[in-house]
């Protein structure tokens, strides 16, 4: 194996010289992957800006309305002199418009002028208190956390240690390989930032005490792999309808049933979707390196308690036990999301009030005394079967990922700005593809690669912007007989999707990918 | 947007009587009535237990409820707690956790038969051997009752349920020896009639330090009817006249049969092993 890379280290090496490679900085920029720092967006400014209208110059014409990006503007209910209904900004949206003058660019009857003098931050936008850095959350306990610089270690330390420096200190698990690497280190970590380890029962009992640890209000995560996972698949339900934030490390393993738990699949990428019965969003990541693993599980906790969600990190074998370097960035760089808390006295408290999207959530023991259902339940979490309140609070659920999911999904293009055939890869397959595109590069074939971060939401729309754009083909090349496939295919607008089936265990060789993508290309 | 008025089962505005002043605080009053058949037992457990916790010394505030799957399963809902309606037989894992992160909460478990000795048997099992600090209710009603009376762990062999049509063959569970070989730290079996003996042993409940188990008996309309055994009166009736108190009892010879010829009931076990976690 060792020799077979050395070969194909030395080809790059060889053609990297030829032109038709493109800028060689730009890949060695891409080679250094997602060393990019975690930035803190909450402390960010965007102007609002402020639509002015002359009522008496419009004519109607809707142009303003339909164009908004933000769905700022409406058609009002008066009339002005002539007779015709004008645009005024929807109530409650005054904050929303960002000042991209869009209006004022498509109004044919000069009605509309845009200014932007004030400026909000995010915090004020959401109505969040600030959100804390880990160096202003963790004051005491920072000389504890792993500190920040240049690191070397596994995927799965990775992720024990990203979950630790976002905040968690809770975990049940059950041993599975591979993914025991986690609960080893965590059960020798936890103890020493004040957290607490069990080793449950079953994966059940596991994730049932995360759900439990995360009620009581302690950021908690749990790590398994494929039959594991399917074991949790009904507590992703619960969790998603009791909306209690937690996050579960999958690292994918060769199924299906009990498959191969020492080499990778990359099988579980649908079920963590479509797992649990009934409509419901989570929000999943593919980690490709070390690097990542640490990144996405910090991102993933943020997002399970920014949006009271179950959070799935889908690392698999071999990104769970690659040793790479681990970059930690400076703690006041780290944004740490704590999940929405009530404001409002407890006798005013709605657990599931759906005038909010994510509603605040109130700890067990707290004295909020609320209701928490799994059944199907009003504001107030009583069950309940009326049609109003059950569509509303299904339609919540689902509501609170699919509008954020441009803000939450993450994707990575890689030479793609003239591809004529995209390939889909993500995990540790992307690695080989990467290697794949440039020889094929080399050869003549205008080749790129998105690489999906974010599982789900899927970027669906870059897929579509692509069809659009030209794109001959589009090949997905995974550790599965076709699982983003179709999830591609959903989104290409017509154009063709193939799919390079490899399910041996291992990530497709270079040699294996380039082969049938060409022979894709080719016909 | 209003907030959504409130709806209750019957659409009618229900107030709790004096006598229930005290605990008036405790239940959802605005969803009364509740759903359980008439003579089910488990409203008399619901106020009983809102009055232990009332008066169990720990702030109200400090108790959680969890609950699983079945008619027990919508006793939490009822009580003005924080309470966690949770998945089919996981009640137990859940108020670990809860536990686990925040050892000031007294966590309360509030199950069927089939909810925690069935599906959530393994849970109930390794919980009361790990000693962890909570309290679980089990309310044996001896069959499953939501579902329309399959048979459950601690059926009765003979019985005669929708899926037994011919006489249960297995054999039941005999909960407190099961509870006591596991390692719980307390155990009691209670009727919904023996209402002070109950209500002291939730009371002893809250105080004990380690995984307590209290198995009530409660009578379903579903069971008699199968069974000719007359109504939930008639069972009622049964359970006031053969049981025996007994705190001493030898634990095997608690297994109830089909003729409920001997129920014994008491405080079986108190004793002291360490819990899983400080």
């Amino acid at each position: 194996m060792g020799i077979v890379r050395l070969k194909k280290k030395k080809r790059f090496k060889s053609i990297s010289n030829e032109k038709n490679l493109g800028d060689m900085a730009l890949v060695q920029q891409d080679e250094v992957w997602s060393m990019r720092r975690l930035v803190n967006l909450h402390k960010m400014k965007r102007p609002i800006g402020k639509i002015i209208v002359n009522i008496d110059l419009c004519k109607d014409c809707r142009f303003c309305i339909e164009f908004c990006p933000n769905g700022v503007l409406e058609e009002s209910k008066d009339v002005n002199s002539k007779g015709y209904h004008y645009p005024v900004v929807k109530p409650g949206k005054e904050l929303d418009c960002v000042a991209c003058k869009m209006c004022e660019k498509v109004c044919p009857d000069f009605a509309i002028t845009v200014v932007s003098e004030e400026y909000i931050t995010y915090d004020k936008y959401y109505g969040v208190s600030s959100m804390p850095t880990v160096a202003e959350l963790y004051k005491k306990d920072l000389d504890k956390l792993l500190r920040p610089g240049i690191h070397f270690l596994d995927g799965n330390t990775a992720v024990a240690e990203g979950a630790i420096t976002a905040g968690c200190r809770f975990y049940a698990g059950y041993p599975i390989t591979p993914s025991n690497e986690i609960a080893e280190y965590m059960s020798y970590r936890l103890p020493q930032v004040g957290g607490k380890f069990i080793q449950m029962e079953d994966e059940i009992g596991s994730i049932m005490a995360v759900l439990g640890a995360s009620a009581a209000g302690v950021k908690s995560m749990t790590a398994t792999s494929g039959p594991g996972f399917s074991l949790m698949q009904e507590e992703i339900g619960l969790g998603s309808m009791l909306e209690i934030p937690a996050l579960i490390v999958d690292v994918m393993r060769a199924g299906p049933s009990t498959g191969i738990p020492t080499l990778l699949g990359q099988g579980d990428i649908l079920q963590a979707k479509y797992g649990s019965h009934g409509d419901y969003e989570i929000v999943a990541y593919l980690p490709a390196n070390p690097q990542e693993a640490f990144d996405f599980t910090i991102k993933a906790i943020n997002m399970a308690e920014k949006y009271r969600v179950v959070a799935i990190v889908l690392s698999d074998q071999l990104v769970g036990h690659m040793y790479g370097k681990v970059r930690v960035p400076e703690f006041d760089e780290i944004e740490i999301v704590e999940r929405p808390k009530p404001t409002v006295p407890p006798d005013q408290y709605l657990p599931y009030d759906s005038r909010y999207l994510v509603p605040p959530m109130a700890i067990a023991g707290t004295g909020y005394r609320a209701n928490n259902e799994s059944l199907t339940h009003t504001d107030k979490g009583y069950p309940t079967t009326d049609r109003d309140a059950s569509f509303r609070l299904v339609m919540r659920l689902v509501r609170k990922i699919r509008e954020n999911e441009k803000e939450i999904a993450e994707w990575e293009e890689y030479m793609l700005d003239d591809a004529e055939y995209v390939i889909v890869s993500y995990g540790s397959t992307s690695g080989s593809v990467r290697r794949a595109i440039k020889v094929l590069r080399a050869q003549g074939y205008r080749v790129g690669m998105l690489r999906p971060k974010t599982a789900w939401p899927f970027p669906g729309w870059v897929v579509e912007n692509l069809a659009s754009r030209g794109v001959q083909k589009f090949v997905t090349v995974e550790v599965n007989m076709g699982k983003m496939y179709h999830v591609v295919r959903e989104f290409s607008r017509g154009v063709p999707v193939e799919h390079v089936p490899y399910a041996p265990g291992y990530i497709p060789d270079p040699d294996y990918v380039i082969n049938n993508v060409r022979k894709v290309i080719e016909g | 947007m209003s907030v959504e008025a409130e709806v209750t089962t019957t659409g009618v505005k229900v107030e709790l009587p004096k006598s229930y002043e005290d605990i008036k605080d405790l239940i959802r009053i605005d969803r009364l009535p509740h759903i359980w058949c008439p003579g089910c037992g488990l409203g008399i457990l619901l106020k009983l237990l809102a009055r232990a916790i009332k008066n169990s010394g720990i702030p109200i505030e400090k108790h959680v409820i969890v609950t699983g799957i079945g008619c027990t399963g919508r006793l939490g809902g009822y009580l003005k707690l924080d309470a966690y309606h949770v998945t089919h037989g996981r009640a137990i894992p859940f108020a670990v956790g809860l536990k686990m992160a925040n050892p000031e909460l007294e966590v309360t478990v509030v199950g069927g038969d089939g909810d925690i000795l069935a599906i959530g048997g393994n849970h109930f099992i390794h919980a009361a051997r790990r000693n962890d600090d909570i309290n679980v209710i089990i309310v044996n009603n001896f069959i499953y009752g939501m579902t329309g009376g399959q048979y459950s762990p601690t059926t009765p062999k003979g019985a005669k349920t929708t899926t037994s049509p011919y006489g249960h063959y297995e054999n039941p569970f005999n909960v407190p020896l099961l509870a006591y070989a596991a390692g719980a730290s307390y155990v009691a079996r209670w009727t919904v009639l023996h209402q002070n003996e109950l209500y002291q042993s939730l009371l002893e409940m809250f105080k004990v330090k380690g995984f307590a188990v209290i198995e009530v008996l409660s009578p379903c309309i579903i069971y008699t009817d199968r069974n000719a055994m007359g109504d939930a009166v008639d069972l009622m009736k049964i359970l006031r006249e053969r049981p025996v108190i007994d705190h001493n009892a030898n634990l095997a010879d608690l297994e109830i049969d089909f003729s409920m010829k001997k129920i014994i009931l008491g405080n079986f076990v108190k004793r002291e092993r360490p819990i899983s976690y400080r």
